[in-house]
């Protein structure tokens, strides 16, 4: 795995030797930086893919889709994975009143 | 819509620079448990003597945003008059299930869940509404998260003048450094908002980012 200056930012190769001889800012502090893992990619992209906001999963429990909820007015409910969907009518037509 | 909206958010962005207002309104935002409320607390407790919410170590404990108005904050001379609106905490998924180990009954949970799931929606909406945000972040947990990236990013698309808090420094294991390099572009303020290690610096950051 890459490591990064804490200070500067400087990104440095797995095993680079600079790791041990610090950073050409000064700074001796290094992270790790995660790779995105396979599976959290695949779950990212689907976020995109659906056209809900809300998914009730099953009752208590809820999926949120923050992406939707950030770029569109209105708000759209999935109920279960069955297909339904209930669309919240008020954030809709107030999108519309802002027109 | 989509052009007429980045017209007007770049419209107000340039508005925003020539006609500061006198007051802004400031949303406390974050993950649930990053200690939102605390902050909010905090800064209220600091400059006006009383407190906006209840704090607690069960996520989702605030799930209505909550506005103060009219925060007077002095720094090095300068007064900066804020609203605050501290805002339910951001989450992707709500599950009834972890509030049970809190002893909670499966109704109340469900109920909380519930709430805390309109919260967000809530909290999101907001963000129409306000001129300034306090991303809170907790120190000990890693800042690479879907909530904290999105959120980030969609504060930068809105022009919103944003500060970081790096929350929770008076945990061993907090490593503030983390979230600067997670979001180099923006100011960290690592504080301790529960013993108010380091408030002054956010202060001081705040009139500068807002003022």
């Amino acid at each position: 795995m890459p490591h990064q200056c804490t200070k500067c930012g400087k990104i440095f190769a797995d095993g680079d030797v600079n790791i041990l001889k610090g950073c050409e800012c000064g700074n001796n502090k290094f992270l790790y930086i995660p790779k995105v893992k396979g599976r959290e990619k695949e779950e990212l992209e689907e976020q995109f893919e659906k056209i809900e906001s809300v998914r009730i999963v099953a009752p208590g429990t809820y999926e949120i889709n923050i992406e939707k909820l950030l770029e569109r007015d209105e708000i759209i409910i999935a109920l279960q994975e069955n297909g339904r969907y209930a669309i919240h009518l008020p954030s809709l037509i107030k999108k519309k009143k802002r027109k | 819509m989509g052009l007429l909206l980045s017209i007007k958010k770049k419209f107000s962005f340039i508005l925003r620079l020539f006609f500061k207002k006198d007051k802004m309104r400031i949303g406390i935002y974050g993950p649930p448990n990053a200690g939102k409320t605390t902050l909010a607390n905090r800064i209220l407790r600091d400059w006006t003597g009383d407190v906006i919410g209840v704090e607690s170590e069960i996520p989702h404990e605030t799930r209505r945003a909550k506005l103060r108005e009219g925060v007077k904050i002095e720094v090095d001379g300068k007064t900066l008059t804020i609203d605050i609106v501290d805002t339910p905490g951001i989450a992707t998924k709500i599950d009834f299930h972890d509030f049970l180990k809190y002893g909670m009954s499966e109704e109340e949970a469900k109920r909380r869940a519930k709430e805390a799931t309109e919260g967000v929606i809530e909290a999101i909406k907001w963000l129409d509404d306000l001129d300034g945000i306090l991303l809170v972040m907790d120190s000990t947990e890693d800042p690479y998260t879907q909530v904290n990236v999105t959120i980030v990013g969609n504060i930068e698309a809105r022009g919103l003048p944003l500060l970081i808090v790096a929350n929770k420094i008076d945990l061993p294991n907090a490593s503030p450094a983390r979230i600067k390099s997670a979001f180099p572009q923006h100011t960290v303020v690592p504080i301790s908002a529960l013993k108010g290690i380091n408030i002054e610096n956010l202060y001081r950051a705040m009139a500068e980012k807002f003022g």
